[in-house]
C-alpha cells in the first residue's frame, strides 16, 4: 500500500489519526505522517487508548484458538457448500430441462 | 481450488464442475463487493445459472473464467442499481466512519480503558463467544477484509489482488473493520 495521504502536521483529527493508525499495521507510513500522529497522540487520551486497543487486538488474534480462527477465514475464502449443492442441483435440473 | 490454465480455455462439459472450480474465485470477487455473504451467493448463483443458458455465446476467445466473471460484474451492477446505491460509495472513509466521528473529526464516544490480561482473557470461553459475535455483526465485505488481513496474515498485494480492489479500498475497509470491532468489544465485553 503505497499511497502517502497529505496530512496536516498539526491538526489532525481523530479520524484521520485513527486512520493512520490502523494503516500502520498494513503500510509503512511516510515520515510526515509518522510525526503528525505522534504529535496528535501526545495531546489525545483518547487516541492513545485506540491505539493501545488495536494493539491488544492484535494480539488477541494470535492467541485465537486455532479450529475458530480456521473456520472463520474458510467462510470468507470459500462458496458454503450447502449454496455448492444447490448451485450443482439447480444446473442440473436446467440441463435435464433442455434434453 | 485449482484454476489452471489448461482446462480454463475450455468450459467444462459438465457444468457442475463449473462450481467447483470457479465457486470460490467468484464468491470471494462478489463477497468483496456486495455488503453480505447471503447476496454475494445468490449473484453467484444467478452468474452460473445465466452462464448456463448463455453458453453458446462463449466463443473461447477469453478464459472462461474471465467470461464468468464479466457476468458477475454486470449482475453486481444491476443488484446496485435496483438499490439506487452505487458500489464506490460503500468505501467512503468520512461517510463510513459518521457513526463514530463527529463532522469534523471528533470522537462521539471515546474509548475508555481497558482492564485485562491477553494470557488470561484467551483461557476465557465467554470471551471468544463476545468476539465471534462482534465479528459477525461488521457488513460482510469489512469482516472479510480483516479476517483475511488480521487471521489469515495475507500481504497487503495479495489481498488486494484476491479481492480485486484497491490498497485505498483495502485501507477504508480495514479501519472501518477495526474500528467497529473496537467499539464491539468495549460495549459488549469491557464495559458491563
Amino acid at each position: 500500500m503505497n499511497q502517502h495521504t497529505r496530512v496536516s502536521l498539526l491538526n489532525l483529527s481523530c479520524r484521520e489519526a485513527t486512520r493512520l493508525e490502523s494503516e500502520s499495521l498494513d503500510r509503512q507510513l511516510s515520515s510526515r505522517e509518522k510525526w503528525a500522529l505522534r504529535f496528535h497522540i501526545w495531546f489525545c487520551r483518547a487516541c492513545r487508548r485506540f491505539r493501545s486497543h488495536l494493539r491488544f487486538m492484535q494480539d488477541m488474534v494470535t492467541r485465537m484458538p486455532i479450529p475458530l480462527r480456521e473456520a472463520l477465514v474458510a467462510s470468507k475464502l470459500q462458496l458454503s457448500s450447502s449454496r455448492r449443492t444447490q448451485i450443482k442441483y439447480l444446473l442440473e435440473q436446467a440441463s435435464a430441462q433442455e434434453k | 481450488m485449482s484454476t489452471n490454465s489448461a482446462s480454463a480455455a475450455e468450459p467444462c462439459a459438465n457444468p457442475g464442475e463449473w462450481v467447483d472450480q470457479y465457486g470460490d474465485v467468484l464468491f470471494r470477487y462478489a463477497s468483496s463487493r456486495v455488503g453480505d455473504v447471503e447476496h454475494a451467493e445468490d449473484l453467484v448463483q444467478e452468474t452460473f445459472l445465466s452462464a448456463f443458458r448463455h453458453r453458446k455465446q462463449f466463443d473461447g476467445r477469453a478464459r472462461f473464467g474471465t467470461w464468468l466473471v464479466a457476468i458477475l460484474r454486470r449482475k453486481i451492477a444491476d443488484y446496485y442499481r435496483a438499490k439506487h446505491k452505487s458500489p464506490e460509495l460503500l468505501d467512503d472513509d468520512t461517510a463510513d466512519c459518521a457513526v463514530s466521528f463527529s463532522e469534523r473529526g471528533k470522537w462521539k464516544v471515546a474509548p475508555t480503558k481497558w482492564q485485562s490480561a491477553p494470557e488470561e482473557l484467551a483461557e476465557n470461553v465467554e470471551f471468544w463467544g463476545v468476539y465471534q459475535g462482534c465479528l459477525g455483526d461488521l457488513p460482510a465485505h469489512l469482516s472479510q477484509a480483516f479476517h483475511l488481513r488480521e487471521m489469515a496474515r495475507l500481504a497487503v498485494e495479495e489481498l488486494t489482488q484476491k479481492l480485486a480492489i484497491t490498497p485505498q479500498n483495502l485501507a477504508v475497509r480495514l479501519h472501518r473493520a477495526r474500528i467497529l470491532l473496537r467499539e464491539c468489544l468495549e460495549k459488549k465485553w469491557f464495559l458491563p
